[in-house]
């Protein structure tokens, strides 16, 4: 694992291989400083869909292709750890002028990473939000860029527009942004263990 | 007595579509809240100085994707706003952080 693993997370206190530590736990004993850290949480939210993929795949397949495995693994966490940061807070309308309401920038690579990771087979490599008002905190128009791995078999036109009408959708539902466009790459295929021990 | 900011924590966890409340501060402020005033609420009041009524009302939550997130966080303003005397000018600061498929 790269150094990713030991970067303090949201602030918490916590690194990414602690908070790996705290799932395998079960999350027990509580820890206050992670469940009440957003970035922890969508790190963790992270790691459990992939954990299927994290501890039993890398560990298992590291001996054949450790290179490869370890490498992609972890430039994945790198990335994730990388877009749940909270950044800007992008507006919703509110009707009361003494109520602001918004979402962060980090909530909706969020929301774009559990949609695509929703489709079966794949898995949301980087997500991408492209627009220069997103600086200003204005609510306007986006690009929503986004890299996915694809389960070796599958149907990757399939896959792709699959994860294209969920990631808008869900951006659709969750925001009042102005979607330009969403666009999918297929950067990868991957396998995945079956019956605990077959890759 | 429940504080105002832990009675609207409550009240935010209570409400459906909410999953948590996040802290608004970073871990070394939390630490030295919760040294000068026990257990800190998740909800950030700043209160005014003049009156009675806070300032500012700052609360951070995590979301059901079940409804519409901007629904749910208009709720969250709107029971917080129920929950402060009549005609207090507070302003209230709904952050969306998370928005999650229950588990």
């Amino acid at each position: 694992m790269t150094d990713v693993a030991n970067d303090d997370i949201g602030g918490s206190g916590y690194s990414l291989e602690q908070l790996s530590d705290y799932l395998d736990r079960g999350r027990t004993p509580a820890i206050e400083e992670i469940d009440g850290n957003a970035e922890c949480q969508a790190i963790l939210g992270s790691l459990e869909r992939y954990g299927s993929l994290s501890r039993d795949l890398v560990s298992r397949d590291a001996a054949e292709h450790p290179e490869i495995d370890e490498n992609w693994f972890s430039s994945l966490l790198s990335t994730i750890t990388r877009e749940v940061k909270a950044g800007r807070d992008i507006p919703l309308a509110s009707a009361d002028p003494r109520t602001s309401i918004s979402i962060t920038e980090g909530a909706i690579r969020g929301l774009v990473r559990a949609a695509g990771d929703s489709i079966d087979g794949v898995i949301v490599g980087r997500c991408t939000l492209t627009d220069a008002a997103l600086g200003e905190n204005t609510p306007s128009a986006i690009t929503v860029d986004v890299s996915i791995s694809v389960l070796l078999g599958s149907s990757v036109r399939a896959a792709a527009e699959a994860v294209r009408q969920s990631v808008y959708g869900a951006l659709l539902k969750h925001t009042e942004l102005q979607i330009d466009s969403v666009n999918v790459t297929v950067s990868d295929v991957h396998v995945i263990p079956i019956d605990g021990d077959a890759r | 007595m429940t504080s105002l900011p832990h009675e609207l924590e409550n009240i935010v966890l209570a409400m459906p579509g909410v999953v948590t409340v996040y802290s608004s501060g970073p871990r070394v402020a939390i630490g030295a809240l919760e040294l000068t005033n026990g257990s800190p609420s998740r909800v950030e009041v700043t209160a005014s100085g003049q009156g009675s009524d806070p300032e500012r009302i700052v609360v951070n939550v995590g979301l059901d994707a079940s409804a519409q997130a901007p629904v749910t966080a208009t709720a969250i303003a709107s029971a917080i706003r129920a929950a402060l005397p009549a005609g207090a000018a507070t302003a209230i600061v709904v952050r969306i952080s998370s928005v999650t498929e229950r588990t």
